[in-house]
């Protein structure tokens, strides 16, 4: 890139390109080099990371021999000089990313390193999710000051730490309410700070890590519950929700075309929708969720209906905008069946099941050929070749059935294939 | 820098809240009431965990009629002494009375005491950090003790509304961070 900016002059002196020219491939050029992190970045987060947890070490090594008060002062140190270090980079060193990816992730470390101290000084034990607690939200303000961006992805994980501890740990009734403001901080800040610039690689990231984050706090409803099937419909509509608002991203930036959001929606209702395409699905909802109708008391219920009318809502607002997206609208269909299972036959769910997949696959291979996308094709090919393993290996399903219903589906893919043959040489011939 | 003083604020907040954890703490040792619990022995071989040993007491549990803890587990206890001067579990609440010293926080560890009328219940503090390499010693000491019925091993708690810190592992009075001087 030096080497063509340096050649830009000579260029434009033999008339090879003109000074207007000159000058575009010279912005382009710095608006690349400013979007990628440098390598010195990268190795100052690096560094950053193996110091803090070395004086972590060091402190912890002769800690006992030390009396209370100098207990107390070490304790606070790592809090203090790491703050001190923040407060320098953000006044002196504005311009550094270095110096404020580094310091934002010392003082994120040095809180938890300070608090645990103190806890041990005075013995309060405590559980892990108290704990991941208190750092949390003692981090939280650098969050709001500061603009290093690797924050982002670090608050996620300690939030979903601080989940799945409290969620697993504690007792029954308790929810862990303050994943909501973790995460809600994390979503409007960094929705806030970015949205009047380009997406960047932050916003990749996060793309995947907000959705992971979203399905293990959503786990921790199972815990509690009384009808656990109820989970696998809550993910169903958690999935097709991701998927619809991945697809929104991608209306408004373009360049986000493969998010995290819509690509994990699509493996999650694909492989959800494969599940349900068995006949055990449509008889453990019918036997077991709909025996008693606990479920009307679940929270993952009211989460699923939620999430649909969210879902549906954005549907029909943005319907111009959001191209057909069958499976999502399987998902939803498959969905609102589940519900009538109790009053129909197993096999009858099984059959709509297997017929969206085929629809859905269909769908995407014939939008492959037509825009000669590949990866919409191969996507689209994902879903008939799964359908079609799962059903030659459906034990449940006789060979005589099963055999019928494939030589069917193979004279069907000859007919299409047959039509579309014969219309390219109809078009052919008019031309 | 118009938000130079907003930085600095948020940051000086930050830091207060280390402050307010020594402040709590230390005005707590300072009014709170010390508790003697009397240890249990429990699985002998092994009380110790890597850096910290593990605590297990005497009295956890609680015969009472008539009483329901709050739906989160969470309940309060009267401490009472026994003939040894150990602190006992005499009553239960859901509210913490005014005079409060005596009073302790403590979390149901079983969900079914309308049958048998016992409330199980765990002190706060299950763990108690020391000295790695006191540790051996110190464990060779307190096993020692704990098997000898004449020994009286215990934890010394500061208790303040409701609220404990655990001070000291004490074996006849000699805390257990001190076990390498009494080897013998």
């Amino acid at each position: 890139m030096k080497n063509v900016r340096n050649l830009l002059p000579e260029w434009v002196k033999d008339g090879l390109i003109s000074p207007e020219q000159a000058r575009n491939i010279d912005s382009w050029i710095s608006e690349k080099e400013n979007n990628s992190p440098s390598v010195l970045v990268i190795l100052s987060i690096i560094g950053a990371l193996l110091t803090g947890i070395g004086i972590i070490l060091i402190v912890a090594h002769n800690w006992d021999y030390l009396p209370h008060t100098i207990k107390l002062l070490f304790a606070l140190l790592p809090a203090v000089a790491f703050t001190a270090l923040k407060l320098f980079a953000i006044f002196k060193k504005p311009e550094s990313a270095a110096w404020r990816e580094a310091t934002a992730i010392l003082q994120l470390l040095s809180f938890g390193a300070s608090i645990s101290l103190l806890s041990q000084i005075y013995q309060l034990g405590g559980t892990l999710d108290s704990f991941l607690l208190a750092w949390i939200t003692i981090a939280t303000p650098t969050l709001f000051y500061d603009r290093s961006s690797s924050l982002f992805p670090l608050f996620t994980l300690l939030a979903t730490w601080f989940v799945l501890q409290a969620g697993f740990n504690s007792y029954a009734g308790q929810h862990p309410v303050h994943y909501i403001w973790m995460i809600g901080s994390v979503i409007g800040l960094l929705w806030y700070r970015y949205r009047a610039e380009d997406f960047t690689r932050l916003f990749q990231l996060m793309s995947w890590l907000l959705p992971m984050s979203f399905a293990v706090a959503l786990s921790t409803f199972i815990k509690n519950s009384r009808t656990e099937e109820m989970a696998f419909l809550m993910y169903i509509a958690y999935s097709a929700f991701i998927l619809l608002a991945g697809k929104l991203f991608v209306q408004y930036r373009p360049n986000f075309q493969h998010n995290g959001f819509a690509v994990l929606g699509r493996i999650g209702i694909l492989i959800l929708i494969t599940i349900m395409s068995y006949k055990f699905y449509w008889k453990m909802m019918k036997n077991e969720l709909f025996e008693d109708k606990d479920f009307i008391s679940d929270y993952m219920f009211y989460i699923s209906i939620g999430l649909w009318l969210c879902g549906l809502l954005l549907y029909l607002i943005k319907k111009a905008e959001i191209q057909a997206l069958p499976e999502w609208m399987a998902a939803m269909c498959l969905f609102v069946l589940t519900f009538l299972a109790a009053f129909m036959n197993p096999v009858f769910g099984m059959l709509a099941v297997n017929i969206s997949m085929l629809l859905i696959g269909v769908f995407y291979i014939q939008k492959g050929v037509k825009s000669d996308n590949l990866r919409i094709l191969n996507y689209g090919s994902l879903w008939v070749l799964l359908f079609v393993l799962c059903r030659f290996f459906d034990f449940n399903v006789s060979f005589l059935v099963r055999g019928v219903f494939f030589i069917l589906l193979g004279l069907i893919f000859f007919g299409v294939n047959y039509y579309m043959v014969k219309r390219k040489e109809a078009v052919k011939n008019e031309k | 820098m118009k938000n130079k003083r907003i930085v600095i604020i948020l940051a000086s907040l930050q830091l207060l809240f280390f402050g307010w954890i020594i402040f709590q703490s230390e005005s707590h040792l300072a009014a709170g009431r010390i508790h003697k619990f009397q240890l249990r022995i429990s699985d002998p071989s092994d009380p110790f965990r890597g850096r910290y040993m593990v605590l297990n007491f005497a009295e956890e549990n609680l015969k009472i009629s008539g009483f329901v803890p709050a739906e989160n587990g969470k309940f309060h206890i009267q401490l009472g002494k026994d003939a040894h001067g150990f602190s006992i579990p005499i009553n239960a609440s859901n509210v913490l009375p005014a005079d409060n010293n005596d009073w302790l926080e403590v979390s149901s560890s079983n969900f079914n005491i309308a049958d048998s009328g016992i409330i199980y219940f765990n002190y706060p503090w299950d763990r108690y950090f020391l000295n790695e390499d006191a540790a051996d010693a110190a464990e060779a000491f307190l096993i020692k003790h704990l098997r000898d019925s004449t020994s009286k091993c215990w934890a010394e708690v500061s208790i303040h509304r409701g609220k404990s810190i655990l001070k000291d592992v004490k074996v006849n009075g000699i805390s257990i961070n001190d076990a390498e001087k009494y080897k013998k």
